[in-house]
């Protein structure tokens, strides 16, 4: 009763005139990455100046498409999920199973030992299937059993891992972690082709960025995924089926992640079990630098591209100059937490806005 | 019929005023308690029963007034020495932990400690204090038992140990019967009677009139903010407590407008969930049926189970004389069905989005082609509806957060408005809105229905109810406790039937009403 009174009293019948500050800080925040890749590569040419040859450059713009790719899933995980607490740890894992599953079914493995021999095509296809099914195994557990997506997906990482090991040991016929090392023209592509001095997967993450950008502006599933994000009551209540956007877009990050390990697995012409461990760090980096709020309902597809480049902008500077690998797990780890902590402050600052404004 | 006040008054509180804003909730409430005296405190919601409750148990801090213990001025700056002085406050909703034992419930924050070593905790006398309080209250629980194994009302009684172990004098239970049996509800009552032997005042909150009857000695009314009178409770008929909570004409206008009532668009028949019992009603083209109750009564349960958004264990819907299959929000639109709900701020409206993502958003499809959203088509949609409702101010681009709760309200509405719903269930829709903006809203209400739409409206506030609709139904404890037609309106009808009674007037007495007074609560 006391809290209508309360209500009713604190309204004020006139609307606070709007302002076009709201979309602003999204692209203060866009603008501000590509300062930031502009003054760190200053600074990286200063020390080494290699950093701006064009092997160095063709090496930054595939990793930087393999985290990007890998980082769209992320993002769209976790602008549809964030206010369930949306996330997903099991892309690292995610990715060398991926990679595991689509050069061991090749068979062209040195020292191979299983019996099935594949075309690269239908190899690729069958392990992006697997990752995108178990990623929709991490979302329906998710949607239907209300579990926490940070238990639910640090699960399927192990599991993921385990399978990588299990894929493996099958392509060598050993148990040992040796990996299978094998050439073929379909993973050079991955790994080697380049379009004039552009990498080929770099035009496929254009693409792919450029595609998940229209599905969330300009459909009304993309709108629905920003709602979802902002408050899952709201989404069901608009009739939005939750537990089926939930279970896509977790399939979604798995397939993209299962994409992102046969890039991997190209450009080493290998697919070992250890792959990829520990990248959930730089996917997330991605995303969340990018601008995509881990509360949900925010982000932007550009500003998860400039923080692919960002990110792997950093890691290549670091070890051209070559600081060592715990100091650059220091210095990444240190960048993540500050970009959350960004988040929060920008949070805080447009809740107040709307708190005064409705007050 | 009025009780004298008391010689030597345990508690007093005298002209307490307080105020929100510039809306006063309290205007000189005066109230006494007498030693070892069970003080029912009656009202309808939004009288100012919280408020004042809040108030004595240093929740809130009054605007004016005092408040006397023992015939002493007090002053609370907290709960914290409200409880010092001897005051305990039992909410509705227990506040034990249910993990916990119930001598760790019973001195939360305050366990015993070791003689000499005070960081350890001395867990002998823990136990054996709490069962010696545990004995005064002849109450048979070991003080070892985790809270959660209790039933409710155990818990309940784990509540009023915790504030007889802090030396409680006044103990203030907040609709303690809520969620009690009639076999708990004796047992809490034989307590009661105790702590009144003990000399302990209790302050009893209910909507129940019959138990206030039972255990209290007297009952003060406070309306709008104000008392009443003070009864003497035990010969003090029901009816003349419910007669006296209401006791006001109607006294706002609501230009209700009469319109042809057509065919049946809506039948629910015996729905269940684990909120409501058996619940069947009908209503028609161009009817705006009212449904009326106590907070908690299964009124917005009964909208979110008929809109799909909460699963049904029982019971069936037809739409339009078919029967249709509501398993989800999804399916409740897609037979034209449309909610706003209570929480407008959480489940209406999304208040980071504009007016016009929000007007769209149960309806995608209609602004699509190809799987494409066509932008410019659902702007000029919302900007037309945002003009035609007025909101202010009337732009599609508005980020509905930044509107007033009537302007966002009516954001709500043009999503419903724009999807073409055709039943469309309204819950407590002007709650927090303005005068201006509650008359737009009840204006659309009736030009819906003038169309030919079905509206249904949930509302705590009688006369908005009654002003507004065709036909009431009254609920009570999760069942449709009785139907009135438009010619038999009246507040005093309505309390009877939500408080469990039947009106003494003779009315057309509903088709499941149970024969006792109280609905069973097995």
């Amino acid at each position: 009763m006391s809290t209508s009174v309360v209500e009713t009293a604190g309204r004020k019948t006139e609307a606070s005139k709007p302002k076009a500050g709201r979309r602003l800080p999204v692209q203060g925040q866009q603008l501000a990455l590509v300062v930031l890749i502009v003054l760190l590569a200053a600074g990286f040419v200063s020390r080494s100046p290699e950093f701006l040859s064009l092997s160095s450059i063709e090496n930054l713009l595939r990793s930087a498409s393999m985290f990007g790719i890998v980082g769209l899933g992320m993002t769209v995980v976790i602008i549809a999920t964030g206010s369930l607490g949306g996330i997903d740890l099991s892309v690292g894992s995610m990715m060398a199973l991926g990679g595991a599953i689509g050069a061991g079914l090749l068979g062209t493995a040195f020292s191979a030992a299983n019996p099935v021999k594949l075309p690269a095509v239908l190899a690729v296809l069958i392990a992006l299937a697997v990752t995108a099914i178990l990623g929709a195994v991490s979302g329906s557990l998710i949607s239907r059993l209300k579990l926490a997506p940070f238990a639910v997906t640090l699960g399927m990482m192990s599991v993921a891992r385990g399978l990588t090991y299990l894929m493996i040991a099958w392509a060598i016929g050993s148990s040992n972690t040796a990996g299978v090392t094998f050439s073929d023209p379909l993973f050079d592509w991955f790994g080697l082709t380049n379009y004039g001095p552009v990498p080929a997967i770099t035009v496929l993450f254009v693409v792919l960025a450029a595609l998940i950008a229209f599905v969330l502006k300009a459909t009304p599933f993309g709108r629905t995924l920003f709602v979802l994000g902002g408050n899952a009551d709201n989404a069901r209540l608009a009739g939005i089926n939750v537990r089926r956007t939930v279970v896509i877009v977790f399939a979604l990050s798995g397939l993209l992640a299962g994409l992102g390990g046969l890039i991997l697995t190209g450009r080493l012409s290998s697919a070992s079990p250890l792959a990829a461990t520990g990248y959930e760090l730089e996917v997330i980096m991605v995303a969340v630098i990018g601008g995509t709020s881990l509360s949900g309902g925010r982000g932007s597809i550009l500003g998860t591209v400039l923080a692919a480049i960002l990110v792997s902008e950093i890691d290549t500077g670091l070890d051209m100059m070559n600081v060592p690998s715990f100091n650059q797990y220091l210095i990444k780890g240190t960048i993540l937490v500050l970009a959350v902590v960004l988040d929060k402050v920008y949070q805080a600052r447009s809740s107040r806005k709307l708190a005064a404004a409705s007050a | 019929m009025v009780a004298s006040s008391v010689p030597q008054p345990l508690l007093r509180m005298e002209g307490i005023t307080k105020s929100y804003g510039n809306v006063q909730v309290l205007h000189g409430v005066d109230l006494e308690v007498g030693r070892g005296e069970v003080l029912g405190l009656l009202g309808e919601n939004g009288a100012g029963k919280s408020t004042l409750l809040n108030i004595l148990n240093g929740v809130l801090q009054r605007d004016t007034g005092s408040i006397h213990i023992d015939g002493g001025p007090v002053e609370f700056a907290g709960p914290k020495q409200a409880q010092d002085a001897g005051l305990a406050f039992i909410h509705q909703e227990l506040s034990v932990l249910p993990y916990l034992t119930v001598a760790e419930n019973v001195f939360l924050g305050r366990l015993p400690r070791r003689k000499g070593l005070p960081w350890l905790v001395d867990w002998a006398a823990c136990y054996r204090q709490a069962g010696e309080i545990l004995e005064r209250l002849a109450v048979k629980i070991d003080p070892r038992t985790i809270v959660g194994r209790l039933g409710t009302a155990e818990q309940e009684l784990v509540e009023i140990a915790k504030a007889l172990s802090m030396n409680a004098r006044i103990i203030t239970m907040d609709e303690p019967t809520a969620s009690l049996t009639e076999s708990e509800i004796e047992r809490l009552f034989t307590l009661m009677r105790a702590l009144k032997a003990d000399g302990v005042s209790v302050l009893y909150v209910s909507h129940r009139l019959h138990e206030v009857a039972e255990i209290c000695d007297r009952a003060t009314i406070l309306r709008d903010g104000k008392i009443v009178n003070t009864v003497d409770a035990r010969t003090t008929s029901s009816h003349t407590l419910a007669t006296m909570m209401v006791g006001r004409e109607l006294s706002e206008l609501f230009p209700k407008t009469e319109h042809e009532r057509g065919r049946e668009t809506l039948r629910v028949s015996n729905l269940s969930t684990p909120k409501l019992k058996d619940v069947s009603l009908t209503a028609h083209r161009g009817e705006i049926l009212g449904i009326a109750g106590l907070v908690g009564s299964g009124r917005t349960e009964l909208a979110r189970a008929v809109f799909g958004a909460d699963p049904i264990t029982a019971g069936e819907i037809f739409v339009e004389g078919e029967k249709v299959r509501v398993d989800s929000p999804g399916a409740a639109i897609r037979n034209g069905i449309g909610l706003v709900p209570e929480d407008r701020k959480h489940q209406g409206a999304v208040l980071s989005m504009s007016n016009a993502h929000n007007i769209s958003l149960a309806s995608l499809s209609k602004v699509s082609r190809f799987g494409q959203l066509d932008r410019g088509g659902e702007k000029q949609a919302a900007r037309k509806l945002v003009q035609d409702l007025q909101v202010y101010p009337p732009r599609a681009e508005q980020e509905t957060g930044r509107l007033s709760g009537g302007n966002q309200q009516k954001v709500v509405l043009a999503k419903w408005l724009f999807a073409g719903s055709k039943i469309l269930i309204v819950d407590e829709p002007t709650r927090g809105v303005d005068v201006g903006a509650r008359a737009a809203i009840h204006g659309l209400l009736n030009d819906l229905a003038g169309e030919g739409a079905t509206i249904i409206m949930i509302s705590s506030d009688l006369p908005e109810v009654m002003g507004m609709s065709d036909r009431i139904l009254v609920m009570h404890e999760g069942r449709i406790a009785g139907e009135l037609a438009r010619e038999d309106f009246s507040e005093e009808a309505i309390v009877m039937y939500a408080s469990g009674l039947e009106p003494t007037r003779d009315l057309e007495p509903a088709r499941d009403l149970e024969p006792t007074i109280e609905g069973s609560n097995a």
